[in-house]
């Protein structure tokens, strides 16, 4: 049987956050500028929302942060643990699925 | 409203929220960073500090939301909301027999160390009632103690009855198993203290002495998940269980 998967559409952010962070590691507002460049700001939301998911994402293990100095300012860098790049492929593998899912009632028109 | 001004209000809404003093600082800290980030991206497209401001508090999102999700993401991840069943079901048997266990142990050496027990006993029959009184509080004591513990953890973790529940059934499904039964020493008896599993002769009197315990730490729970519901400014429902907010 195959389990439902509730983080269809919540796990969006976590997997644009964990793709940015597979690359290097950044930090809050970074990530908020990767994303919004990378979309060409097609995705707009309230910026201050992407640290809970990162706060979540290590609680998970999925992420670590750490404190540190650069330019003048202190901020906290986020990384990919080993477990977030395990949940990296699984999250794309169901972002995947779904994105071919919908485009086959959308009529193929957006594969 | 100052930018100071807002993240102290900011981290003063965590801590209200239950949240740990240094998570809500970690958190205010992290926002106001990137606060200051936006209001200097703003400055230099050349606009003035007024409006740079105004950008930063725009882009940032509405504070209020922004509590409220750090609230849910603070929680949802910790072990009591993650698995709530196992927790609060199993949680509260592991802390009664380890509480149990130690409280005895101490008794046993306590009473070793007066010299209370074998032949050379300095107790008299008033004394050991005495003791047997006491034992018996204090194994109904440890049940309350340890719903108390729980239904505070359900509080703590915005589970509020859920968990309160949780615990309750556990421990009333568990004095179906145990019995401590306590006879007071006499001429010719040394009296014994038995701690034994299995369904027993006193399971109606034990089963209405959790139950009723149990029942009574429910009612404090519901009392303490009410005035905090109160005190958030929140719905009858207040948070779910995820988290979120009605």
């Amino acid at each position: 049987m195959k389990t439902p998967n509730p983080n269809f559409v919540n796990g969006v952010p976590e997997l644009l956050l964990l793709q940015l962070l597979s690359d290097r590691e950044m930090y809050g507002y970074e990530l908020v500028k990767a994303i919004q460049e990378r979309t060409s700001g097609l995705l707009a939301f309230g910026e201050g929302c992407v640290y809970p998911i990162l706060h979540a994402l290590e609680q998970d293990g999925a992420v670590k942060s750490q404190r540190r100095e650069m330019v003048g300012r202190t901020r906290n860098y986020y990384r990919l643990t080993g477990r977030g790049k395990r949940r990296l492929v699984a999250l794309s593998a169901d972002w995947d699925r779904a994105v071919r899912g919908v485009s086959l009632v959308l009529g193929g028109q957006h594969a | 409203m100052p930018k100071e001004c807002r993240v102290e209000a900011f981290r003063t809404e965590l801590r209200r929220r239950g949240l740990p003093r240094r998570y809500a600082g970690r958190a205010a800290q992290e926002l106001a960073e990137h606060w200051e980030d936006l209001r200097q991206e703003a400055e230099l497209t050349g606009v003035s500090s007024e409006e740079a401001e105004l950008f930063a508090n725009d882009t940032l999102g509405n504070w209020d939301q922004l509590a409220a999700a750090f609230h849910a993401a603070h929680f949802k991840g910790s072990l009591p909301v993650r698995y709530s069943f196992m927790f609060f079901f199993f949680g509260p048997l592991l802390l009664f027999t380890v509480l149990c266990v130690s409280l005895f142990a101490f008794g046993a050496m306590a009473g070793y160390l007066a010299g209370w027990w074998g032949s050379g006993s300095s107790l008299n029959a008033r004394d050991w009632a005495m003791l047997g009184v006491g034992v018996r509080a204090g194994h109904a004591g440890t049940v309350i103690i340890t719903q108390a513990a729980f239904c505070w953890l359900a509080w703590r973790y915005r589970l509020g009855l859920r968990g309160a529940t949780y615990s309750a059934v556990g421990l009333s499904m568990y004095s179906m198993i145990h019995q401590v039964t306590y006879r007071t020493p006499s001429m010719g008896n040394r009296g014994a203290l038995l701690w034994t599993f299995g369904l027993g002769d006193d399971l109606w009197s034990g089963i209405a002495l959790f139950v009723s315990l149990a029942a009574l730490s429910w009612l404090i729970s519901k009392r303490l998940s009410k005035a905090t519901h109160r005190r958030l400014g929140l719905g009858m429902r207040g948070l779910m269980s995820d988290g979120s907010e009605t």
